[in-house]
């Protein structure tokens, strides 16, 4: 799996290169191993039939060239020269020895023939022996008649004396083995044929002949190549030895043998032995040769002719060393070929690498250049289609940008135009507002006694009205105020914030008698803190106001605190008039008054500002209260809102999401908070 | 009032320039200033520029010895053309009349507004009231203060 992997890591050009080596070196291995092997066997058979050929050649020659030695002998011994010759020549040497004038008379008459003869046919010598086994003439050796003699008594083991035998039991002529003669330095064989007077035995007639004629056929390489030699060997002993020099050892003959049973030379073990094949053995030398062997039966002789594999096989190694260098061209071609068709393919999807990168930096107006209409081609179209539809795309986006940037400024210029509203109605609205209650002073000072009760009565009413919408118009201002305005949140001791507020309305408090109960465990909070002293101040006046009149017992008032999970939850209690259910959901809205204001005081703004600070916060309101039971206000403030919020102005300020998206995020994140549905959420 | 009433008034009257744009609200500081036993002479003016002729003694306040350099400025801060923080905030950097004491006299109670008039130089910040008996108390002890506690610099 590692190796893929590293195969599916390189570069195209690599692949294509594997890929195009792979196929390509596939089948020339295999075309290369085929015609290699296929030569060789063709190569082998045709070495080996021309071996054969030249083997059966050599050994007809051989066996023709020995044969006609034999007639020669043959013919000789049926001459009748030859027969008085011999028995001359026993008459003399049985009379009186070799040294006798009777012996030297019969030589002086036979030698001439005699010595002519050898001459003439090529033999080394020529040698009369009587049928006792007396040798009693030689052309060479006359001085040596008496070892020759010796020879032939005594060392019957000799092949001379072998032979000699053999010619006188079977009465026909007869051929020795070769044997070396340390006189010639030269093989040798002996001819021995019997000599009849009628039907009598005279005597034998032996010839030597030396290897020279063997030599000669040995020596003919015609149809053998280099290294091609025929090898003739005798079984002597235990051994086949070699009786011709060989191609390359010319000193081979009686030097060189080779033991019966030996791993080398198993052609000429098995030819010397009397069998006939061919086949691939191990030379004398060591060297894996291609031989024939073949036997001459007649002669004893076991002939090899062979050939090095080496040189067989050279010409198809040639072949083969050819069709490696035409791979190896080939090699370089497909290589060459793989990286331009490679280079073909990668240089666009370069290209378009590039292009991408250059559109990745930003620089949208960059495109793929394709002038081809392959798959490349169509891939380059894409992407500059694709680059088009993203330019579009980022077009589109800027310009929602733009708008969400128009809208942004509108809003600002609306808040700012809220302000200078809000500003105004603080200074100009309230400007009359004090000239009407002034004046109505001024009638009431100066015009005291020209005004009856009812005209001071209606100046009354006219004070109070200003008077009214005096405070009208300041809750007004605070509500827009808490809208506006967002202070910085703090970790707030709100047991702290509780007593300041308490020491505010002090007078309240101790006036009304009130019992003003508050938890001691309250937690520090993470808050507006003026936003959330308001919503206290506002709830606990509510408390104080509505559980004041009209009540049998003391005001109580309880300010309380319960761990709600992932909120704080808060309570304001009073033992007061309490709400009617049917009005709870209406009690938070703007100037909603249960209540008229002679009977209780107040605008009705109080809880929307309450309503408003909470929902800021992401936190809930609601009531628990029935008419004549009191009241219970619940609020949460959640424990981690601040962190959101604080993440979301962030985000908000850093341009990565919209004031819009946020809004969105968090009343949902709200609505999964307090279970309500998200449409009926205001942040 | 009341509570004043045993203090014995022994300061010289003062040259305060009221700038106030509303009629009403000038008739109704005026009656105010007049029932405080304090007695001041009120110079009052119609807005900003104003103010700044009657101080530099330029247009139709020329007239030095009919208009002379108040000792103190009462400035209402809404009012057409240069308005009560122009007014101040020129005076205060003027290096010749920057020591003439400004007190703002405003219905709004905007902390914006008074974070603004004390950060300009103003020397105090008063919200008219609705009701006028609050304001006539307000105007008495105004005048108890700045005229009969307080010290000014002569050198006007």
């Amino acid at each position: 799996m590692r190796q893929l992997a590293y195969f599916n890591n390189l570069r195209i050009t690599a692949k294509f290169i594997l890929w195009f080596l792979f196929i390509a070196l596939v089948p020339l291995i295999i075309a290369t191993y085929i015609s290699y092997s296929t030569s060789k066997k063709v190569l082998e058979k045709e070495v080996a039939n021309s071996l054969l050929a030249v083997a059966d050649d050599k050994a007809n020659r051989v066996e023709s060239y020995l044969h006609e030695k034999e007639k020669n002998v043959t013919t000789l011994s049926y001459m009748s020269d030859i027969v008085i010759a011999i028995e001359k020549f026993d008459k003399a040497f049985y009379a009186g020895g070799m040294n006798s004038p009777e012996y030297t008379a019969v030589d002086q008459e036979f030698r001439p023939f005699l010595a002519y003869y050898q001459k003439a046919y090529g033999y080394e010598d020529l040698v009369l022996i009587r049928p006792n086994g007396e040798a009693i003439f030689s052309v060479k050796k006359k001085e040596e008649q008496k070892s020759l003699y010796e020879i032939v008594l005594f060392n019957k083991n000799s092949e001379l004396a072998k032979v000699f035998m053999r010619a006188k039991e079977s009465s026909k002529t007869e051929i020795s083995d070769f044997e070396y003669n340390p006189q010639t330095q030269k093989a040798s064989a002996f001819i021995a044929a019997p000599v009849f007077r009628g039907a009598d035995l005279v005597g034998v007639v032996i010839l030597q002949m030396n290897n020279d004629g063997i030599c000669e056929l040995v020596k003919d390489y015609a149809g053998l190549g280099k290294t091609g030699e025929t090898i003739i060997a005798s079984k002597i002993g235990n051994d086949a030895v070699f009786i011709a020099p060989t191609r390359f050892d010319p000193n081979a003959a009686f030097t060189r043998k080779i033991t019966i049973g030996s791993k080398e030379g198993l052609g000429i073990q098995k030819a010397v032995q009397g069998e006939e094949g061919s086949g691939t053995t191990i030379d004398c030398m060591g060297k894996e040769t291609l031989g024939v062997w073949r036997n001459i039966p007649s002669f004893r002789l076991g002939m090899v002719v062979k050939m090095d594999t080496e040189e067989v096989i050279t010409s198809a190694r040639e072949l083969r060393n050819t069709l490696l260098k035409i791979g190896l061209a080939l090699l370089a071609l497909i290589t060459l070929l793989a990286a331009i068709i490679a280079n073909s393919v990668s240089r666009p999807i370069k290209d378009l690498t590039a292009v991408a990168g250059v559109i990745s930096g930003g620089d949208f107006s960059a495109r793929v250049k394709s002038n081809t209409k392959d798959e490349i081609g169509e891939l380059a179209n894409s992407f500059n289609k694709m680059t088009d539809a993203l330019v579009q795309a980022k077009a589109n986006v800027e310009l929602e940008k733009e708008k969400v940037e128009e809208q942004k400024v509108l809003l600002e210029k609306v808040n700012k135009e809220l302000d200078a509203f809000v500003y105004t109605a603080s200074h100009d609205l309230r400007a009359p507002l004090r000239g009407i209650s002034s004046f109505a002073s001024f009638l009431e000072e100066d015009y005291k006694s020209k005004l009856d009760e009812q005209g001071k009565d209606y100046l009354n009413e006219i004070r109070k009205g200003a008077d009214r919408m005096n405070r009208l118009i300041e809750d007004l201002l605070k509500l827009s105020r808490v809208s506006r305005i967002k202070n910085p949140y703090e970790d707030v001791d709100i047991n702290e914030l509780i007593s300041s507020i308490t020491e505010r309305i002090k007078f309240d408090i101790t006036h009304n008698k009130v019992d003003l109960k508050i938890h001691e465990n309250i937690p520090i909070v993470h808050c507006d803190r003026i936003k959330l002293g308001e919503v206290f101040l506002n709830l606990i006046n509510n408390a104080i106001k509505f559980s004041s009149k009209n009540n049998k017992e003391n005001p109580k008032v309880e300010v309380g605190y319960l761990d709600g999970g992932e909120f704080h939850k808060f309570y304001v209690k009073d033992n007061g008039i309490g709400i009617d259910p049917k009005y709870h959901s209406q009690i938070f809205g703007l100037f909603k008054r249960l209540h008229s204001s002679d009977e209780y005081e107040g605008t009705g703004a109080g809880l929307s500002i309450v309503k408003k600070v909470i929902d800021d916060h992401g936190g809930n309101i609601w009531i628990d209260s029935e008419v004549g039971k009191g009241a219970a206000f619940y609020f949460t403030i959640p424990k981690d809102l601040v962190e959101k919020k604080k993440i979301g102005e962030i985000l908000v300020e850093d341009g990565l999401i919209t004031e819009a998206e946020l809004e969105e995020k968090l009343k949902k994140q709200k609505a999964k908070e307090t279970g309500t549905p998200p449409d009926k959420i205001e942040v | 009032m009341d509570k004043n009433s045993d203090i014995k008034v022994t300061s010289k009257p003062m040259n305060i320039l009221l700038a106030e744009d509303n009629e009403a609200d000038v008739k109704i500081t005026l009656r105010a200033f007049s029932g405080s036993k304090f007695k001041n002479n009120i110079y009052v003016v119609k807005n900003g520029q104003e103010v700044l002729d009657f101080i530099y003694n330029c247009g139709k306040y020329q007239d030095r010895y009919r208009f002379p350099a108040p000792h103190l400025v009462i400035l209402d801060i809404n009012m057409p053309g240069v308005d009560g923080f122009g007014v101040l905030e020129k005076l205060k950097k003027d290096p010749k009349y920057n020591f003439i004491p400004i007190i703002m006299l405003t219905s709004s109670k905007d902390e914006n507004d008074v974070l603004r008039s004390y950060k300009s130089g103003a020397n105090s910040f008063i919200q008219k009231p609705l009701d006028y008996k609050e304001f006539a108390k307000i105007v008495d002890g105004f005048s108890f203060y700045w005229c009969h506690i307080n010290r000014l610099p002569s050198g006007a």
